[in-house]
């Protein structure tokens, strides 16, 4: 069910009246709060961003639960590149000291080898995530989506007891 | 800009605000009883906690640490507690409170409900054990390997079986007896094989017969004589290098029999070996005077050091030591590994500066033991952060005249921990006190009183620990140890005819090399007693190993040193016999040589005189005379 839901929220993301742009950047501002622990102090700074912003909010909630997954199979990785940054680049260390230090900053947990190693990858993938998101969206609704509606597997799907049943629920519920 | 956004978002600041009002000390309540169970393995709860976010005070009313090896009592359990957090090092996320008050502090006290939590699976162990895992294992190892009193006269029997130690001691003087038997055998064989080849018997009797044919009166001419002197010269020298061979082998043969007759020499020894060997499978106890109080003692003495060593190692898990560079963990998905760098205030990750106590030992109201008050000072996770040693000040008396003292100084500033307690307690009841598991004393001691210190000394990896006991008026209940042990007897009596019990413990060293001593003023009395009762009866085990070891000696060495006797005079006869002919030979041949040189120089004078007096006639006939 679970499943089925957050397929049908990307459908209708996809399908939706928001923008390109604005599907795109809450996609890439869901993936930065998917990559780095959901308890860390930037994921508030997402979160207002996420509020304020005029950007699409299921497009984030789809990038956190796509992104969380990969943020759990990549976690040796981004501790590597996390205990790289913060101690083997001895060069930052005065950076990283200072920021220690300063007021607030520990409270972001930067040196945390995950937190930063999540957020470092987030931030690289933050311009590639919106502007492939951003080429897809556009394809899916130029091109794909007549095409996917066509396909046998979707009519079966269609009309299917299932997702008869689900949407007949999904009515009910209003 | 999403302006509706703003109002959400203030709802959900709103929303946050007040259910941190309301949940906040719940909050804070949940992640301290977690973190406190993480590190004591027990549960930890707390009542009645209050956080204040304006004053940044922390109280609650009562915190219960569970015993972890006991989970129906509390480890601690404490009354009403406030500090105050700094400020300037939270928005650091450093937590460092100044001073905290600890009142009404109890150990002991029963739980209502069972303290013990789901054990979460432990990480795994690293592939190489630390020096204090190595020392306590050793510390387990040498008591358990302790032998056995038990003077069971009818058991003793059973254990004593002779035939069946030494099966199991697998006696090496047999073994080595024959391995000399057949290492002479082996010589006497190569000499045999020898005389096959060595037989001087025929070139002697030609010899002989050349020497005993020379006649020099019958021999005509003095160019015959030349002759036999010739031929019995070359027969000489023959005889000498005969004799050369002879001596060189004798000389060989000697040293042979010296050789493997080297055996004499180590055959004391060999017994002294298996001799040991088979006391030791019967575990007979050795009645020196230092054993006693081991064996008495040894367990429930070496069961409070083990958890002495692992509060030590729990104490350097939380605290530990300085690094300069941090080496990369393994960590739980998702947790991360958290780098500290250099605090330029002096504040480390977490501190409590200081930390006043007071309580009582005993569990209840009814019952409150000593009364406590003490100081602590820097307990903290980073101690080379703080810069200065964790100090640990405790003392409790009573008007009875008990009292106790407990200081500690645990030192992680610098590479090298340095951990030292020194704990003394004066007058203390032992009235129903538990000391533990052993196999000669009951488990509680009924009554009595003592004077204990000890004080443990822990620089890196090395451990020094004392034990010094004085108690008086001891009275243990030994109806729970009903035994036909004889030596539980001795030690009941001994016990209960002195007038104090000493104990001197001392436990030093590093990892496997852990030595572990334990004197007594018991060990000379009850050893007196063992010898005078039962030893006896070990004497007599002993006497009988002896003899049954004496025994398979003297069999076996009688038949190797006849084997000896009889090759080393076999083969020596011969070659003796040899050497004796040819010294008989010898001496035959210079005698006929040098007659026969007389026979020759006496024939040359006689044809010189002839021939002088042929001259002279010559002459005479000459001149007409």
């Amino acid at each position: 069910m679970i499943f089925l839901k957050i397929l049908s929220k990307f459908i209708r993301v996809l399908r939706s009246a928001a923008s390109p742009n604005q599907i795109a950047w809450g996609f890439a501002l869901g993936a930065i709060a998917g990559l780095t622990p959901l308890n860390a102090l930037h994921n508030l700074a997402v979160l207002i961003l996420l509020i304020i912003l005029n950007v699409n909010i299921a497009a984030a909630i789809l990038a956190l639960t796509i992104f969380s997954l990969i943020a759990w199979l990549f976690d040796p990785f981004f501790h590597t590149i996390g205990y790289a940054v913060l101690v083997q680049l001895s060069w930052l260390r005065p950076a990283w000291t200072d920021l220690y230090n300063a007021p607030v900053a520990p409270l972001t947990r930067f040196n945390n080898t995950v937190v930063m190693g999540g957020l470092l990858t987030s931030l690289v993938l933050l311009i590639p995530n919106y502007l492939l998101f951003r080429w897809f969206v556009i394809r899916y609704r130029e091109s794909w989506n007549d095409r996917i509606r066509k396909w046998k597997v979707v009519q079966i799907l269609k009309s299917s007891k299932i997702v008869r049943f689900y949407l007949k629920i999904r009515g009910m519920e209003g | 800009m999403r302006w509706k956004g703003f109002i959400v978002l203030a709802v959900l600041v709103g929303t946050f605000a007040a259910l941190s009002i309301f949940l906040m000390d719940r909050w804070i309540e949940s992640g301290l009883e977690k973190a406190g169970s993480a590190i004591t393995g027990a549960k930890v709860e707390i009542d009645g906690l209050h956080f204040s976010v304006f004053t940044l005070t922390l109280k609650w009313d009562r915190i219960q640490v569970t015993d972890p090896n006991n989970t129906m009592t509390n480890l601690v359990e404490t009354g009403r507690v406030a500090f105050r957090m700094h400020m300037p090092a939270l928005l650091r996320r450093r937590t460092v409170i100044r001073e905290m008050t600890l009142a009404d502090v109890r150990s002991g006290t029963p739980r209502k409900y069972d303290g013990a939590i789901p054990r979460k699976p432990k990480p795994p162990k690293p592939d190489e054990p630390g020096a204090l895992d190595k020392a306590r294992e050793k510390l387990m190892r040498e008591v358990r390997n302790l032998p056995v009193m038990h003077f069971d006269a009818r058991a003793l029997k059973e254990k004593l079986n002779l035939d069946t130690l030494i099966v199991m001691a697998e006696l090496s003087m047999p073994r080595k007896l024959d391995s000399a038997q057949t290492d002479i055998l082996a010589t006497s064989g190569d000499w045999e094989n020898f005389f096959q080849a060595f037989r001087p018997d025929d070139d002697l009797k030609e010899i002989r017969d050349t020497f005993t044919q020379i006649d020099p009166a019958a021999i005509g001419s003095v160019p015959e004589l030349l002759d036999v002197l010739d031929r019995a010269q070359s027969a000489r020298k023959k005889l000498g290098e005969i004799q050369d061979t002879i001596r060189t082998r004798q000389k060989a043969i000697r040293s042979d029999f010296v050789r493997v007759h080297g055996y004499a020499r180590s055959v004391d020894d060999w017994f002294r070996d298996d001799y040991h060997a088979v006391l030791a499978k019967a575990r007979l106890p050795d009645l020196g005077i230092r054993q006693i109080g081991l064996l008495v003692f040894g367990r429930p003495v070496a069961a409070r050091v083990d958890q002495i060593l692992g509060y030590v190692q729990t104490v350097r898990r939380h605290m530990p030591r300085k690094s300069d560079k941090p080496k990369k963990e393994k960590k739980p998905r998702l947790k991360g590994q958290t780098i500290h760098f250099t605090d330029r205030h002096g504040w480390p990750a977490f501190l409590i500066e200081q930390i006043h106590l007071s309580g009582q030992s005993g569990p209840t109201a009814g019952d409150r033991g000593l009364m406590l008050s003490g100081e602590a000072g820097g307990i903290t996770s980073q101690p080379w952060v703080y810069g200065r040693p964790t100090l640990i000040a405790l003392k409790g008396e009573k008007a009875d005249g008990r009292s106790m003292r407990f200081d500690a100084s645990l030192d992680h500033v610098k590479e090298t921990a340095v951990d030292r307690f020194d704990f003394q307690m004066n007058a203390i009841s032992l009235n129903n006190v538990h000391i533990g598991e052993s196999d000669y004393l009951p488990a509680r001691i009924g009554r009595g009183k003592a004077d204990l210190s000890l004080s443990g000394l822990f620089e890196g990896d090395r451990i020094d620990i004392r034990l010094a006991v004085k108690a008086h008026g001891l009275d243990f209940d030994f109806r729970e140890l009903e035994s036909s042990n004889q030596f539980i007897g001795i030690l009941r009596d001994v016990i209960r005819k002195i007038d104090v019990l000493t104990l001197d413990a001392r436990i030093s060293g590093e990892g496997d090399g852990l030595v572990f001593r334990l004197d007594s003023n018991i060990d000379n009395r009850v050893s007196r007693e063992l010898r005078s009762m039962a030893t006896r009866a070990l004497e007599d085990a002993q006497n009988q190993v002896r003899a049954r070891l004496e025994s398979i000696r003297d069999e076996k060495l009688a038949g190797v040193n006849r084997i000896y006797a009889s090759k080393r005079a076999e083969i020596e006869g011969r070659i003796d016999a040899y050497a004796k002919q040819a010294d008989e030979y010898r001496m035959m041949a210079e005698a006929k040589i040098d007659a026969v040189r007389k026979e020759i120089d006496d024939r040359k004078k006689a044809e010189e005189d002839r021939l002088k007096k042929r001259a002279r006639d010559a002459i005479d006939g000459v001149i007409g005379r």
